[in-house]
């Protein structure tokens, strides 16, 4: 499924002051064991996320992120340094987070191992909180959280309609970005010949101001009988042709 | 008698004014409306949609719009939801299926419930009262949303006779399961309450006249034992009916049948506004009705109640 689960941070003057500090979210975000979350929380084949669009979009090319490559241990190195330079956490000021997503098992699985995570990581205090889904939207759309979950499924195959969410004026800005030079290149990618470059940068920018802390993309979980074959596995908008499947005799 | 039903009726009108107010109330004081989503509509849109839905105007002028459709031409307004539905249409779609499964519910939960209460109550102190009183409690106790699993799994995975869910029309095989579900733990209720007035009357002095005078047992409970002991499960059937003609949505949801119950629950996560009001009259016009009933009915039982 072409989907991203992520959490929006509050950028706005409501939102904490930590968080508007670019070293506070990346250290954040590197704090968090994708690895463990898609493995041992989620189990359902998803795939870590380092970027806001979807690995599988056509032609998308996914950017170099530092943290992508690094392992668990490195990641977590940078994140207190992180941390220590910008002052919070074990070794300076005390940071507390709140997190905030719709009722759900899932969304509370994931809460639960990330605030541990950077409990133990980073020092850093998280509170949960969950409410009903239309109360958490007026939430989330008014900027009355600090750390919100959100999901955001591709219109179409192509990158923009991930990357168009955080540029300045998008209503589906929750978060409030507003990065000039990710307005440019997403001006420049709806007239050029050959956007996806564009795209890949623009991600590129998304990845180190973090806006928003990418967690995993989504994988759809299904069981298929044995008999049936060409079933389309790599099928990110959910489009299947009968003509194309076929089924084994007994 | 007729006029201390038309007092009734007439204290019913002002009585179901306030209750859509209060719902009114309730209803815009929750956050969010029926037109939030994940990806927020542009304001025009959202501005072009309200003026069509009559939602940018003051609240007391939409409750008085939404008061006088009602009262007037019975129309409670377009499902904010189901888009090409009005409210009406959404009652009429599931109401039926929630009356005939919640009727014979009732049915089958007031005799099966009085019975086992009045032979709890006659064999007072036997094996026969404790294992009513412990079937009575077991059924309590056991919620329905774990007694509709079981019976699916029993009756339709294991024993492969009776379809798991839908309704199809209404046919019998998919009226049980349902019944079943709903009327246990209505008729554990039935049972104690008919078995402790039962208890209490069976000790008067009246019947033991009439035992003394030879009467043969069923005589003295059909004739004489049972009027009296009816009437504190009749304060009990009158609301206990009317939850059960306007559905549960557990069983709604595992039998999928199609009841209003669901789709009153969904309505108040959807923030359908209309459909929200128009079940909640429905309920509130049905208990009224139906709490007159039980009134009118003690007047039947018992005499010496004169209204």
């Amino acid at each position: 499924m072409l989907c991203s689960y992520y959490y929006n941070v509050n950028l706005t003057d409501t939102g904490p002051e930590a968080l508007q500090d670019v070293r506070v979210r990346q250290a954040l975000s590197m704090a968090i064991d994708r690895d463990i979350i898609v493995n041992n929380v989620l189990a359902g084949g998803q795939v870590p996320a380092y970027t806001l669009t979807h690995w599988a979009t056509a032609g998308f090319e996914v950017p170099e992120v530092a943290a992508a490559a690094m392992t668990q241990e490195e990641r977590n190195a940078a994140a207190v340094a992180l941390m220590d330079e910008a002052g919070y956490g074990t070794n300076g000021a005390p940071l507390s987070v709140e997190i905030l997503y719709n009722t759900s098992e899932a969304h509370q699985s994931v809460a639960v191992a990330i605030g541990q995570m950077w409990k133990q990581t980073l020092g850093v205090d998280s509170t949960l909180a969950n409410q009903e889904w239309q109360t958490f939207l007026e939430a989330r759309g008014n900027q009355n959280y600090e750390l919100a979950r959100a999901g955001w499924c591709g219109d179409y195959n192509e990158a923009s309609t991930f990357i168009d969410i955080v540029t300045t004026g998008s209503g589906y800005n929750d978060s409030k970005f507003s990065n000039a030079d990710l307005d440019a290149l997403m001006v420049e990618a709806k007239t050029s010949d050959d956007p996806l470059p564009l795209y890949t940068q623009a991600e590129q920018i998304i990845a180190t101001e973090l806006p928003i802390l990418p967690v995993y993309h989504y994988a759809s979980v299904y069981m298929l009988n044995d008999a049936i074959q060409n079933w389309p596995v790599n099928n990110v908008q959910q489009n299947w042709y009968s003509r194309d499947i076929y089924k084994i005799a007994e | 008698m007729y006029s201390y039903i038309f007092r009734r009726l007439a204290v019913a009108v002002p009585t179901i004014l306030i209750l859509i107010v209060l719902s009114f109330m309730l209803m815009f004081a929750a956050p969010g409306g029926p037109f939030n989503s994940d990806r927020p509509l542009s304001p025009t849109v959202m501005a072009n949609i309200e003026a069509r839905y009559g939602l940018d105007q003051p609240y007391w002028k939409q409750m008085w719009d939404y008061t006088v459709n009602v009262v007037t031409r019975f129309d409670f307004g377009p499902s904010f939801q189901y888009r090409d539905r009005t409210v009406n249409d959404v009652i009429s779609q599931g109401f039926p299926v929630t009356l005939t499964y919640g009727f014979w519910s009732f049915v089958v939960a007031v005799i099966f419930g009085l019975a086992l209460g009045i032979m709890a109550a006659i064999r007072h102190n036997s094996w026969l009262d404790y294992l009513a009183v412990g079937i009575s409690i077991g059924a309590q106790v056991l919620p329905n949303f774990v007694m509709a699993p079981i019976l699916v799994l029993v009756f339709t995975l294991w024993l492969g006779w009776l379809p798991g869910g839908g309704w199809n029309g209404g046919q019998w095989e998919y009226v049980i399961l349902p019944v079943v579900a709903l009327s246990t733990s209505y008729m554990a209720s039935i049972a104690r309450i008919m078995r402790s007035s039962m208890l209490e009357v069976m000790n008067a002095g009246f019947i033991r006249t009439a035992r003394a005078k030879g009467l043969p047992m069923y005589r003295i409970i059909m004739r004489h034992a049972l009027k009296p002991a009816l009437l504190p499960v009749l304060s009990y059937l009158g609301p206990a009916f009317v939850s059960m003609i306007t559905g549960s949505v557990i069983i709604d949801v595992y039998f999928s049948t199609g009841g209003i119950g669901q789709f009153f629950v969904n309505s108040a996560f959807s923030r359908d506004y209309s459909v929200i009001m128009g079940i909640t009259i429905l309920v509130g016009v049905l208990t009224i009705l139906f709490n007159l009933v039980v009134d009118v009915l003690y007047a039947w039982i018992d005499p010496k109640i004169r209204y």
